[in-house]
């Protein structure tokens, strides 16, 4: 019977079937036989978070404009369906044709976060490929990576063939084109890793030997294959208005996350929080021109009928044509009756006019990110915003009619005292009084902030890599102190779960040690551990313990700045240079000016061009 | 403004879409297909719609019916079929479009019944087994309302029940039952007919709705 057939008689039994089903408009479904490869993109979480990435749009439909690829998507099924899945013997399958992903030529996983990696695990064990790489052999499916994560995938580098570093338009297009004259070949897997390996951003990790120190530190990371480049630099795209943006995008039938079209008007991040990945991996910043963003709108409202659109980036006010794009899409989307939202918007008197523009309806809340309480510690993590900024977007919203103010905060921060921790409470209450302030015939009636508070976890590639982390019980205490420090009752606490981030603090340090300690871990049955309800913290326990090692070792150290690191042979254009300069800035309390007041000197230069050549 | 009458079908390829999947889907092809669909007034405008009766999860279809408004007057109507079918997913089609002034009924709410045929798995059925159940006074089943789960008798709401055609173990069936306001689920009376019919034991499968009614007429 095939896998379609089988479907049939299960779907019905769990829970939001359409996430399995396919068949959505404008997804591709090519005849295998008309195909050279077949590549499975896999996003190793449910399926309402996958179709809300936008990568996986983007390079699904760029692979599926190449005639001779057929790309198809794969989501981690729910465990409910996992359980019909086994039941009925069902493996892995694709949506589009609903073949089986051991059938694929490539099994790529985008990385999106560190907590899904056991997920990527289980999703090779339901296709019925080998986990580790070592013990694929001819005929199976070549997995590879690629996404943020992938600058250290040392934790999953023994599951993974080969990975793709930095932007994945052009790269991906090359890997394809190397893939076919590897078929006609003839020669052996090996050949193939080999071919790639000497392609800039391609990184083979069985290529590298890792030694260590006594002390469990790395001695040194090597190739063992001439092909390998010693550094493995990222790739980016220079020119965004030349580059493959889809015309159209996957409609799903169900609710997903960002069930909307998203139009990327820049790429990287001018500012430089201290704490930040985002802002170090994706330099330089490069933009799209209004005329690239208007075309690709209106293709995608006529192309999706979606009824929402929004602008992505990681901080749109940076955005160096906003007025223009914003008067332009406001015209279109009114004709179109389409609602733009506007995420990540600093709030000063053009945004407060814009959002009062377009969000005619609904005054939900706004959000600000202050990250830390005092001015002290902003300053540490470089976040470039002072009290007065604060209060005086809170006035200008307050008077715009909003009542509702989301603040985010980190707790855990390098040189945080409980000083800091309480400050958090002094700038809510500053936002509550700036309200009181307010005649009342200027202001809505009542007012409520949110104070929603994340625990810091040290990343690679930002000035913080080499700090130790808090642990949870220290977490807890801060939080508890800051709960405490809250009296207003128009002022409500939000937090997340600590465990989680000591977890993820691990892994998005760790090297290729913990890849026995993740397959140890998924064989207890740890899975979709970004989820409260399937997160086992005391099943990770027992896998650490088993392989023996100490999670303290990478989250609750403090590095030494000559220590080599697990990721230092990938090379993100930012040197680590500048990353200990930045650090050593940080226990100044000196901040840095954003790229577009003054070159810091990162090195993202090297890549010749974005912001750095403006 | 105008409000015209859609007669659509659903395949089994699609039939997993729920209700509010449903609308969201159709809202969107239309806005595709570049009509222009009207919408409501106030604070949260949405568009004007009205599906006749929602079809069940799981059902596939030829005869639903939902009415759909315009901020426009169309004089080709086969046109708009055509232009709506381009925007369509697979698996749903539109199979005719009238001006509702010209339909048996003028609104929706007066369906009361739907016509489906129903496929079964059945161990075994003796011949007769579905007069005998039809001759029941009463057909108490457990049944899904508003207000919960209660003991509902079902049989006013069977109209017509029928072998279709037996092929194996598979046994097809049609049947009229009460749709809209009352509503009962093809899957309940195979339940029901397991239960109580002599010579009568089977797994429901599937159903498809043929068409929906009015009394004894079609609707459309």
């Amino acid at each position: 019977m095939r896998i379609s057939e089988k479907l049939d008689q299960i779907l019905m039994k769990v829970q939001k079937p359409t996430r399995y089903m396919g068949g959505e408009v404008n997804s591709i479904v090519k005849d295998p036989s008309s195909v050279e490869i077949r590549f499975a993109f896999c996003f190793p979480d449910v399926y309402e978070i996958g179709m809300s990435h936008l990568g996986i749009k983007i390079l699904y439909h760029l692979l599926n404009s190449l005639d001779y690829v057929s790309c198809e998507r794969v989501f981690t099924p729910w465990p409910d369906m996992q359980e019909q899945m086994k039941l009925h013997g069902i493996p892995l399958f694709s949506l589009e044709t609903k073949g089986k992903v051991s059938d694929f030529d490539f099994v790529g996983f985008t990385l999106q976060y560190e907590m899904c990696y056991t997920n990527i695990l289980n999703m090779l064990d339901l296709a019925g490929i080998p986990l580790y790489s070592r013990d694929r052999g001819e005929g199976c499916p070549f997995v590879c990576a690629g996404g943020p994560c992938a600058y250290n995938c040392e934790p999953i580098a023994d599951f993974l063939d080969f990975v793709m570093m930095g932007e994945g338009e052009e790269i991906i297009c090359e890997v394809m084109e190397e893939y076919c004259r590897w078929k006609k070949s003839g020669a052996g897997r090996i050949d193939f890793l080999k071919r790639i390996a000497q392609i800039e951003g391609i990184y083979v990790p069985s290529f590298y030997d890792v030694s260590y120190h006594k002390d469990g530190t790395i001695a040194a990371v090597a190739p063992n294959q001439k092909e390998a480049k010693p550094v493995v630099r990222k790739r980016i795209i220079s020119d965004l208005d030349h580059v493959f943006y889809p015309d159209k995008i996957v409609v799903p039938f169900g609710e997903v996350v960002f069930d909307r079209i998203m139009l990327e008007v820049f790429r990287g991040c001018i500012r430089g929080c201290r704490f930040c990945q985002a802002g170090y991996i994706y330099r330089p910043v490069r933009e799209k021109s209004p005329d690239t963003l208007m075309q690709s709108a209106k293709c995608l409202i006529q192309n999706t009928g979606y009824e929402e659109i929004s602008l992505s980036s990681l901080s749109t006010s940076d955005y160096t044509r906003l007025p223009e794009l914003a008067e332009r899409l406001t015209a279109e989307t009114e004709k179109a009756k389409v609602s733009l939202s506007l995420p990540s918007l600093r709030i000063d008197n053009f945004s407060i006019g814009l959002m009062q523009q377009v969000q005619k309806v609904r005054k939900s809340g706004l959000t600000f990110a202050p990250e830390a309480g005092s001015q002290r510690l902003r300053d540490v993590i470089n976040k470039g915003i002072t009290e007065e900024d604060v209060t005086r977007s809170a006035e200008l919203a307050f008077r715009g009619g909003w009542n509702h103010i989301k603040l985010y905060f980190m707790i855990g921060l390098p040189t945080e005292t409980d000083k800091d921790v309480t400050a958090i409470a002094d700038l809510a209450r500053a936002v509550i009084r700036t309200y009181d302030n307010i005649p009342k015939s200027e202001r809505a009636k009542n007012v409520n902030v949110t104070v929603s508070v994340s625990s810091f976890v040290p990343k690679a590639f930002t000035p913080f890599q080499w700090e130790k982390q808090d642990t949870p019980e220290e977490l807890v205490r801060k939080q508890k102190l800051l709960q405490g420090a809250i009296t207003d009752k128009r002022i409500s606490l939000k937090w997340h779960e600590s465990s989680v981030s000591n977890l993820e603090g691990v892994f998005s340090r760790g090297d290729r040690r913990l890849s026995a300690v993740l397959a140890a871990a998924y064989q207890k049955g740890c899975l979709f551990d970004s989820w409260d309800e399937y997160f086992q913290p005391a099943l990770w326990e027992e896998a650490f313990a088993e392989c023996g090692i100490d999670p303290a070792f990478y989250n609750r150290r403090k590095r030494s700045l000559e220590e080599i690191l697990p990721w230092e042979h990938i090379d993100v254009g930012v040197s680590n240079e500048f990353f200990r300069r930045e650090c050593q800035k940080a226990y100044e309390g000196k901040t840095t000016a954003n790229c577009r007041a003054a070159c810091a000197g990162c090195g993202a230069n090297c890549f010749g061009g974005g912001v750095c050549y403006e | 403004m105008s409000k015209l009458r859609f007669k659509y079908g659903c395949d089994a390829c699609v039939k997993y879409v729920s209700h509010l999947d449903f609308v969201r889907m159709m809202t969107r092809s239309i806005r595709r297909a570049g009509l222009p669909l009207s919408y409501s007034q106030g604070f949260n405008p949405h568009p004007v719609m009205t599906v006749a009766v929602p079809l069940s999860v799981g059902m596939s279809s030829e005869g639903e019916l939902m009415d759909i408004s315009f901020d426009e007057e169309f004089e080709d109507l086969d046109a708009l079929k055509e232009q709506m079918n381009a925007a369509l997913p697979q698996g749903f089609y539109v199979i005719e479009i009238k001006d509702p002034a010209k339909s048996h009924l003028d609104g929706l709410k007066y369906i009361d019944k739907g016509e489906y045929r129903v496929c079964a798995v059945c161990k075994n059925a003796a011949a007769g087994f579905e007069a005998d159940f039809l001759a029941m006074d009463r057909i108490m089943m457990e049944k899904k309302t508003k207000s919960g789960i209660k003991d509902t008798d079902i049989r006013p709401m069977i109209d017509q029940l029928s072998v279709l055609e037996q092929n194996g173990n598979q046994i097809t069936f049609f049947m009229r039952l009460a749709a809209g306001a009352v509503n009962l689920k093809p899957q309940l009376v195979v339940d029901a007919l397991s239960r109580y019919a002599e010579g009568f034991c089977g797994e429901y499968l599937s159903s498809h709705r043929i068409a929906l009614l009015s009394g004894e007429k079609n609707c459309f």
